[in-house]
């Protein structure tokens, strides 16, 4: 008996350590190295990169995310959700990351999968009141019970981890090409194609002109704000203000750390506020003063007209838009509850 | 272009009996403002910190009253014949620009072209037109050659040329630039002023430059405007404006040193404003005659070395390299100035010193403390460090609780704390505002708040970092003078970061010159501005110092105006 309580204890904790430190834990860590790294940082820096991926134009780059990742969404069958995400693939291919890119992408990604495999893999089909399961599964590993209450769930099944595969490949397809689009597109590219998305002559159909501005001042912005809040910071620290984390396990240090960090971010807001608002106003003053919103239709100095290799590329694109439409149309392959 | 005569043409700009008052508020800001411009004039407006000279700017160029609405206006402000308050704004940007003192607040794209092409494509013109301005503006303003680069990538004097290409595509037939080089080092001014005066000569434009640095700019004037009080008190041709220096020094306007000394030398009907007319002036008057050999200060007992740093290097974790090896030992009572173009290290040296940064390889020891292993709370009760910009380290709600903040965390009692508030308060001018909110005081008076803050903690190390950076002479004055006697009456040891030449020969006693991460230079400020070699780290030294060295030679460097006049008079000037 005494054995046995042991042994099941030992597998609590084994499974416990398992499946909800160590598993997310990893992720945790890689995330963090990679934010420690600044890996992160420059991820989403846009980098000059002469590939066929990033000379296609900014439309045709948007109208494939929306391709891909609306097909992803609605249509139900694991090989063609298998083709769309080869077709995602290929495409990262052709930007030719470097490897800093690629291992930040894979670590951004790689929590998708894992996560959808695991938890599909305890849930699918199973009813937690009853802890029964409602569908015919192979189970291929057992965890302690106990953690049904913490997990939803504690038996692994095959097919559960099958469907979690397959639903993880529409979100990889969704994030993967996203991802793609804002790291091999240059920002003003990106927002100068979001803006005039269709345009010929004074006809244009896209994001207002005010909101991809606001974007753009926003973009400009972000680096500076965390400028000033590193400044905010250093001044805090050398007035003695501590804001390290304190090694000790003492309650009362904690409590204390605690205090001084909430003090620390309740004196960081009020000069990083005015120093945001003063900027803000000397913005407003100077984009006043260069005619910003004196015409209902301004004009754009550089419109990018599709080259062969875009024309080439968007009718590929929309036919595949028109096939998969249709595939799921037909309903040969529609997710469920879809209305077309 | 009319210079010195009276003009019969229509003027560019003419502002009759201006008078302003902000939305509730009771002061009047200007008082009668009268003006008159002619097309073509390069005007100089100074005057020191919130004598009106911004508010007229954005009267000129009708920001006022059009989107300040609620103010009281009266007078009349005619641009180019035309009442700025009967078109609306954006007609009256094609008429005056405005390129204000911060580059990072006037760019709205992210690369220059396209920035450059904003104001074009609000006004809808056609594409050829906008193409057309905006290759010629980035032309003039010296951006063309980096026209795809993004914003962010540029220096700080290449975002000021850009935002002013953007002013150009406009085509204004005056532009008005707001202290446009206060925020960049002096290679960045260099080049911005030049664009300035090359802008004003090619393209005929009116050019009002609002600047409290006459010394570099005097030259490209037509005429100085000194406001004060929100009236104009002096508006002539330079030569001639100089003539009423005192004018300018009571105003805590710097004017430029080659005219304060020929001023004080007992002024001409016509007072030299630049080196070459300044040479001229004095040289009939002490021509061929010998100077004696400056009396070079004592050098300053030094007391125990209080700063050290050993083959220090500090490499930032994206890669860049910002120190390469530097030793340095500064002692305890010294009066340091630390320079060098941004990006040289400076920051990165001094933020070190007080344990913000660690130093990658080498040891920095304060008060032989090793920072790398001594707690920062413990090395900031050695060293104070004031940052540039005021608004980032006030954060309480009252002035009294911005003094005791530092000591209180230091664990000072509240007894010791109090007596220390009402000395800072005391040495920095601040009795008055002991209860005011910090954000509610002026610009200067935030800037010696900040300084308090850091003095109530007992520093025996302070570091100054760019104390002068975009305050009128006055204030720098001011702010310097502190320090000097902190200095000379208590032995704090002061270490100031600054840009500014005629700062560092009036205030230090050492001088340490940082270039790309090594220390090129360490020593007195009159040996680097006798030094030839300055000039290839694009530092210039004061004008007072070139004027003494084209007189004189270089081995009789003066420092200040005043030791100038002292050998002027030991030479004994022919008459």
């Amino acid at each position: 008996m005494a054995i046995d309580t042991f042994i099941d204890i030992a597998k609590f904790i084994f499974d416990f350590t398992i499946f909800f430190v160590i598993g997310p834990g990893i992720i945790i860590l890689l995330i963090y190295r990679l934010l420690l790294r600044g890996a992160l940082r420059r991820f989403f820096l846009y980098e000059d990169n002469n590939s066929f991926f990033h000379r296609l134009d900014p439309r045709v780059k948007i109208f494939w995310t929306f391709t891909v990742t609306l097909l992803a969404s609605i249509l139900d069958d694991l090989l063609t959700l298998l083709a769309l995400f080869i077709w995602v693939v290929i495409m990262w291919g052709t930007a030719k990351p470097n490897r800093d890119k690629l291992a930040t992408v894979t670590v951004l990604l790689l929590p998708i999968p894992l996560n959808s495999i695991f938890y599909q893999g305890i849930r699918y089909g199973y009813d937690w009141w009853s802890q029964t399961f409602i569908y015919d599964v192979t189970p291929i590993y057992e965890m302690h019970p106990a953690l049904d209450y913490i997990l939803g769930g504690h038996i692994l099944t095959i097919e559960g981890m099958y469907y979690g595969a397959f639903q993880s490949l529409r979100i990889l397809v969704a994030a993967g090409s996203g991802l793609l689009l804002a790291t091999s597109t240059a920002p003003n590219a990106l927002l100068l194609g979001l803006t005039n998305f269709i345009k010929r002559r004074s006809f244009r159909i896209g994001v207002p002109y005010v909101i991809s501005f606001a974007v753009v001042i926003g973009i400009r912005l972000i680096p500076t704000m965390f400028e000033d809040a590193n400044i905010i910071i250093n001044a805090a620290k050398v007035r003695g203000l501590s804001i390290k984390v304190p090694r000790s396990r003492n309650p009362s240090e904690l409590l204390k750390a605690l205090r001084n960090a909430i003090k620390v971010f309740r004196h960081m807001t009020v000069p990083l506020i005015l120093s945001s608002l003063r900027r803000g106003s000397n913005i407003s003053i100077a984009a006043d003063l260069r005619a910003f919103r004196a015409k209902p239709n301004r004009t754009y100095l550089i419109e990018s007209r599709l080259s062969v290799v875009d024309w080439i590329y968007l009718l590929i694109t929309i036919a595949v838009f028109i096939f998969g439409w249709y595939l799921a149309y037909i309903g040969f392959a529609a997710t469920p509850g879809i209305i077309l | 272009m009319v210079k010195g005569g009276v003009s019969v043409s229509r003027p560019v700009l003419e502002i009759e009996d201006l008078w302003y008052k902000y939305p509730y508020t009771d002061k009047w800001v200007l008082k009668g403002i009268n003006l008159r411009v002619e097309k073509g004039e390069f005007i100089v407006l100074t005057g020191r910190s919130g004598c009106g000279k911004s508010t007229l700017a954005l009267t000129i160029c009708g920001y006022i009253p059009h989107v300040i609405e609620k103010g009281v206006l009266k007078g009349r402000v005619t641009v180019d014949g035309v009442d700025t308050r009967s078109k609306p704004l954006h007609q009256l940007t094609q008429m005056v620009g405005v390129v204000l003192q911060n580059p990072e607040d006037q760019l709205f794209a992210l690369t220059v072209e396209q920035d450059v092409a904003f104001g074009p494509e609000n006004l809808a013109m056609p594409k050829d037109e906008v193409r057309r301005r905006v290759d010629q503006a980035m032309k003039d303003a010296g951006v063309y050659e980096i026209r795809d680069r993004p914003i962010f990538s540029l220096s700080g004097g290449q975002k000021q040329r850009t935002a002013i290409a953007g002013i150009l595509a406009m085509e204004p037939s005056i532009i008005i630039f707001d202290e446009p080089t206060s925020d960049l080092d002096p290679q960045g001014a260099y080049s911005v002023l030049n664009v300035i005066s090359d802008i004003q000569r090619r393209r005929d434009v009116t050019v009002i430059l609002i600047e409290h640095r006459l010394d570099e700019v005097s030259k490209y004037a037509d005429r100085i405007i000194l406001m004060e009080d929100g009236e104009i008190l002096i508006d002539d041709e330079p030569h001639k404006a100089y003539r009423e220096l005192d004018k300018f020094l009571d105003r805590g306007v710097r004017p430029p040193q080659v005219s304060e000394a020929a001023y004080k030398y007992g002024g001409d009907t016509r007072i030299p404003i630049t080196l070459d007319e300044g040479v001229e002036f004095f040289q009939d008057r002490v021509n061929g005659l010998k100077p004696p050999s400056i009396e070079t200060e004592e050098s300053i007992t030094r007391g125990d070395v209080v700063i050290e740093a050993r083959d220090v290097w500090h490499t930032y974790p994206n890669g860049v390299t910002a120190l390469k090896g530097v030793d340095l030992e500064i002692s305890e009572g010294e009066m340091v100035a630390l320079i060098g173009k941004n990006g040289s290290g400076k920051s990165t040296l001094s933020q070190m010193m007080v344990g913000l940064l660690k130093p990658t390889r080498g040891i920095v020891k304060i008060y032989g403390h090793d920072v790398r292993t001594t707690p920062m709370e413990e090395i900031i009760r050695y060293v104070g460090y004031v940052f540039q910009n005021p608004d980032h380290q006030l954060f309480t709600n009252t002035v009294l609780d911005e003094l005791s903040f530092g000591p209180r965390n230091l664990g000072i009692d509240e007894d010791e704390v109090g007596r220390r508030v009402e000395e800072a308060l005391k040495i920095l001018g601040l009795e008055e505002f002991r209860e005011r909110h910090p954000q509610s005081l002026s610009r200067g008076q935030r800037r010696r708040l900040a300084v308090a803050t850091i003095l109530t903690m007992e520093p025996k190390i302070l570091i100054l970092d760019e104390p002068t950076t975009g305050q009128d002479w006055g204030h720098s004055v001011k702010l310097m003078e502190i320090a000097r006697r902190l200095n000379r009456e208590r032995g704090v040891t002061i270490l100031f970061i600054t840009h500014d030449m005629r700062i560092v020969a009036e205030y230090a006693d050492r001088v340490i010159l940082l270039h790309e991460g090594e220390k090129v230079f360490d020593g007195s400020p009159r040996e680097i501005f006798s030094s030839r070699w300055i000039y290839q780290y694009n530092i210039l030294p004061p004008y007072i110092s070139q004027l003494s060295q084209r007189l004189f030679g270089e081995e009789n460097t003066v420092l200040s105006v005043e030791e100038f006049l002292n050998i002027i008079q030991r030479v004994g000037v022919r008459e």
